[in-house]
């Protein structure tokens, strides 16, 4: 499996530009929240979309899919993680009451940030997974 | 809001649509299109 850093790179090499403004986006969203929560919102998006590219945390992927009832997650991580699974599935339908457990568990602002977060995680592995799945020996 | 994030995605943003590989109308047609699958109205 090749690392969505290196495809990344490797697709992107014609592009520097975006490259670097994709990195730096990805290393603004790794500080804005907390390692653990970070970690869980990136391997839940890539079990979701089944970007094998993420997959390098066997004990956290054997966990994930027991969030909503195992002791391992807080409440504030349930909240977080019912809002990734929306997210990805159909943002368009996201419900308020989802929204407001986010909010209430990190506040207005940290609402913002982690929706933010989401984004780039998200966006970073779409990219790989098209330029590695469909895009493959076209480029 | 943790500003170097925001500033962070937006320049993403912006360097991607500054990519010019594709030509303008279907630029336009797959942004439309993705728009109304998503019902993203803005």
């Amino acid at each position: 499996v090749t690392s969505t850093a290196s495809t990344i790179e490797r697709t992107l090499s014609s592009a520097p530009d975006a490259a670097r403004d994709l990195a730096d986006a990805y290393d603004a969203a790794q500080a804005a929240i907390e390692p653990r929560l970070f970690n869980l919102v990136r391997l839940r998006v890539a079990m979701l979309l089944g970007c094998d590219a993420e997959h390098d945390d066997a004990e956290l992927i054997k966990q994930l899919p027991q969030w909503p009832s195992s002791p391992a997650f807080t409440s504030r991580e349930r909240a977080c993680l019912a809002f990734v699974e929306q997210f990805i599935i159909d943002v368009a339908s996201m419900p308020d009451h989802l929204v407001d457990d986010v909010k209430r568990e990190l506040g207005d602002v940290d609402l913002v940030d982690f929706t933010h977060v989401l984004l780039v995680i998200e966006q970073r592995q779409r990219l790989t997974l098209a330029w590695d799945r469909i895009l493959k020996g076209a480029s | 809001m943790h500003k170097p994030l925001r500033n962070a995605l937006m320049q993403f943003a912006a360097s991607a649509v500054r990519l010019d590989s594709v030509e303008p109308v279907t630029t336009e047609l797959v942004r439309l299109r993705c728009a109304s699958y998503h019902n993203c109205r803005t």
